[in-house]
């Protein structure tokens, strides 16, 4: 390709311009953010554990201060609100826009549940004198879940956007955001609160 | 050239190369009182000399891009500038800042932020010729064709100016002064002017190789996508040891070290198109320099800052001659190329002449950038023994820079190279002979590094 | 279906085994606090982390549309999962 004289000859296999992206469900640019939050996220879990390699004791004690039940109860009120959420992309594509904006509305209130669970976790964590800077553990606890929960506020925003403009196309955007905040949770849980 | 009013942007174009000249000149004799403390030290002090060295650079390189925006802005949108006189008037507006700026200097009227020491009336003067800028370029654009490159392009000028401001605010606390310090620094350099980069290479890409627009702006949106994802919380990679608080390690190593990835993003976008690419334009020199552009800030700003970004690696190479390596290629491989690929596509249109003195400036790439690779390796060598002797074994600083001398004798040689090709390039550029490079010739595109 | 594609599974099943796998983590960090089983019991939080992963980038991402991407993504994850969990098992707290 490129070398031919024709006007038209890369017509066919760029025809949307965005090469391989498009093979993806929804915009592109989407998933060009996806794509950097997984790196952050991941990049953040990996210095978690070469922190924790480094200085293990401290982050066990630590780490006997979070409440896994919590964590759990998270995990399964976020997974349960990215059920909803992906039941709405597949309404939309059938074309059934009152479904699918209860389905992202339902979605949305599980979103609002995960924050009121994990906000009540902060608070008892201030509570009992561990904040930002208590100690490494505790900084990357909340920098990685406090930049999560951050995620959850801003695609709510998305979530609402995309059920008052429910089009196929703005429905599937936004809840492939709202299933990449489903997808860095179940990391974070795992690497956080279970091991 | 298809629009009377572009021919501003050729004044643009002839006082940036001024200011680039007198940049370089006075970046010699930097290197020269490195290694001969005494060189002018009544006269022309260090700390007055490198002022002007960087300040040429900063405000050359911002005329290079005003220039650019006059020359591509009215191709892009189809119409004539809103007004070529007020176009006028900015420049003479900031050339009497420049030259009032240099005059104070030499008379130690300056402030003590390095990099912004300009006395509080000449950078009124630059927000009222950036006012003037943005009012006569947002015109222009809104009332001819959008195209994703005059939407980009005008973002990161919008950038520039809003985030200049910090510059007029200095607080007394220390801390606080470096923070607001670094949102006009960085959030300049790793930022808005990834921006402008993008917009410029996208319009070259679009011009030089013929390949459709559809796929550049998809590539520039993405670009400008991971420099602003990545530039702005990268801001925390200075943040490390200034008195703010712990979690700016974390913050700031994670995001600077995916900043690589907009200036990769970058090469591949310019190998690709070029690729691609079906028309074979005959301005080589302006694709040389559009590749070398891309090639040597992803080797400057991604690879060399990557280097050190990285909080426990910072904590060592701190503000040694590791960080001047990596200012100087990185300045040299993202703006000053990118300044010196538009000028050289421009000109030849501006001058209404078919691309001349190709060759010669081909040369000029290859001396300017040869020159400033070598520093950049002189200089990390000298900031890893640096490094070395200072913070690990806890040798005194200066006892440390008398060991360095024979690295910065080889930094002002590499620099000697540096400033034959800037005369180089400025002859290829301003004396206009008939030669052409016939197309059809393959030239070596691909700088070695 | 796209050539190649992997088949969708229903939203309802998705939903149940993603709740399964989540119930098995929390066993798995039961078996890996201390004892003898704790390598077992942080490879099967691992184990079960990605397959949960899989399954949203599969069937709620609807990257069964899009395997290649499916397999880029699966790897990418299996070896950030790998790293981490290698350095917790070598460096057991004490
Ligand atoms: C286009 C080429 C050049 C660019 C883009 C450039 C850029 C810069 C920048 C950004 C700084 C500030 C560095 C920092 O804060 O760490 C600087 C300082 C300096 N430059 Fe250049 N420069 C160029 C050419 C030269 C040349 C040819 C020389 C001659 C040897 C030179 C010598 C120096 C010296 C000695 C300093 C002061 C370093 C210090 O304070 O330790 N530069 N330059
Ligand atoms: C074109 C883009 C860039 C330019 C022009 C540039 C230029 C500079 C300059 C001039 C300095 C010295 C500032 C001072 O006076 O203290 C600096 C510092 C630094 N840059 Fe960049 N830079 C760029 C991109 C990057 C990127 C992408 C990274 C990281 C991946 C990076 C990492 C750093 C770091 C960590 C420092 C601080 C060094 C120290 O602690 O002394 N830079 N940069
Ligand atoms: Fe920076």
């Amino acid at each position: 390709m490129g070398d031919g004289e024709g006007a038209c000859n890369e017509a066919v296999e760029i025809s949307s311009g965005w090469g391989p992206l498009s093979a993806l469900p929804g915009d592109a640019m989407m998933w060009i953010l996806i794509i950097s939050e997984l790196a952050v996220f991941g990049a953040a879990l990996a210095g978690y554990a070469v922190s924790r390699a480094l200085d293990p004791e401290l982050f066990s004690a630590s780490q006997a201060h979070l409440d896994p039940f919590s964590g759990a109860l998270n995990t399964a009120i976020l997974l349960t609100s990215g059920a909803f959420a992906a039941g709405a992309v597949r309404q939309a594509r059938a074309g059934a826009i009152r479904t699918t904006r209860w389905l992202i509305g339902i979605a949305f209130l599980f979103g609002l549940a995960f924050l009121t669970v994990k906000v009540g976790e902060y608070a008892g964590h201030l509570a009992d004198g561990y904040g930002l800077e208590a100690n490494t553990f505790f900084t990357l606890y909340y920098l990685v879940t406090g930049f999560h929960a951050a995620h959850v506020v801003f695609g709510l925003m998305i979530l609402a956007l995309v059920a008052a403009f429910a089009s196929e196309e703005n429905v599937t955007t936004g809840c492939a955001f709202w299933h990449m905040v489903d997808l860095v949770w179940v990391l974070v849980f795992a690497v956080f609160y279970l091991s | 050239m298809k629009y009377q009013s572009q021919k501003v942007a050729a004044y643009y174009f002839y006082c940036a190369m001024a200011l680039f000249a007198a940049q370089v000149t006075f970046g010699l004799v930097l290197g020269y009182i490195y290694v001969a403390p005494n060189f002018l030290s009544e006269l022309l002090p260090f700390n007055i000399a490198r002022m002007i060295h960087t300040n040429a650079l900063i405000v050359w390189l911002l005329l290079g891009f005003f220039g650019a925006a006059y020359y591509l802005v009215p191709e892009e949108s189809e119409t004539e500038l809103h007004s070529p006189k007020l176009a006028i008037l900015q420049l003479v507006l900031l050339m009497v800042g420049a030259s009032g700026a240099v005059v104070g200097y030499l008379f130690r009227v300056h402030e003590g932020r390095e990099f912004l020491e300009q006395p509080l009336w000449v950078k009124l003067g630059i927000v009222a010729a950036a006012l003037i800028f943005l009012y006569n370029i947002t015109l222009t654009v809104l009332k001819g064709r959008k195209t994703a490159i005059t939407n980009v392009l005008l973002l990161g000028l919008w950038g520039i100016a809003l985030f200049f401001l910090f510059a007029l605010y200095n607080p007394a606390n220390l801390t606080l002064d470096k923070i607001y310090w670094w949102y006009v620094v960085h959030i300049w350099v790793e930022g808005v002017w990834e921006l402008v980069m993008a917009s410029i290479l996208a319009f070259m890409m679009l011009k030089l190789t013929g390949v459709d627009r559809e796929v550049v702006d998809k590539w520039l949106y993405s670009i400008v996508a991971l420099a602003l994802f990545t530039g702005l919380l990268g801001t925390g990679h200075h943040y490390y040891w200034i008195g703010t608080p712990g979690y700016w390690q974390w913050i700031g190593s994670i995001f600077s070290a995916l900043e690589v990835a907009p200036f990769f993003a970058m090469v591949v976008f310019t190998f690709v198109m070029v690729w691609k690419g079906r028309r074979e334009h005959p301005n080589k020199a302006a694709l040389l320099w559009a590749l070398g552009c891309s090639t040597l800030a992803f080797f400057g700003a991604g690879v060399w800052g990557f280097m050190h970004t990285l909080a426990p690696i910072n904590y060592y190479t701190h503000g040694t001659q590791v960080t001047a390596a990596h200012g100087h290629l990185a300045f040299y491989g993202a703006y000053v190329c990118l300044n010196l690929a538009i000028i050289t596509y421009a000109m030849p249109h501006l001058k209404n002449r078919a691309p001349y003195n190709q060759v010669l400036n081909m040369v000029a790439f290859w001396l300017m950038s040869g020159g400033m690779a070598f520093m950049t390796f002189t200089l990390t060598f000298a900031g890893v023994v640096q490094t070395h002797l200072q913070r690990v074994n806890g040798e005194y600083f200066m006892d440390v820079q008398d060991q360095l001398a024979l690295f910065f004798w080889m930094r002002f040689g590499s620099g000697v190279a540096v400033v034959l090709g800037v005369l180089l390039f400025l002859y290829a550029v301003l004396m206009p002979r008939k030669e052409v490079v016939t197309p059809g010739v393959k030239t070596e595109t691909v700088p070695a590094e | 279906m796209p050539h190649g594609a992997i088949r969708e599974r229903p939203l309802l099943l998705t939903w149940a085994v993603l709740m399964a796998l989540s119930a098995l983590g929390a066993f798995g960090a039961w078996l890996a606090d201390g004892g003898t089983l704790r390598l077992a019991g942080l490879g099967a939080i691992a184990l079960f982390t990605l397959f949960k992963a899989r399954l949203i980038l599969a069937n709620y991402l609807e990257l069964s549309r899009a395997p290649g991407w499916l397999a880029g993504f699966s790897v990418a994850i299996f070896l950030l999962l790998a790293m981490i969990f290698c350095l917790i098992a070598l460096v057991p707290a004490p």
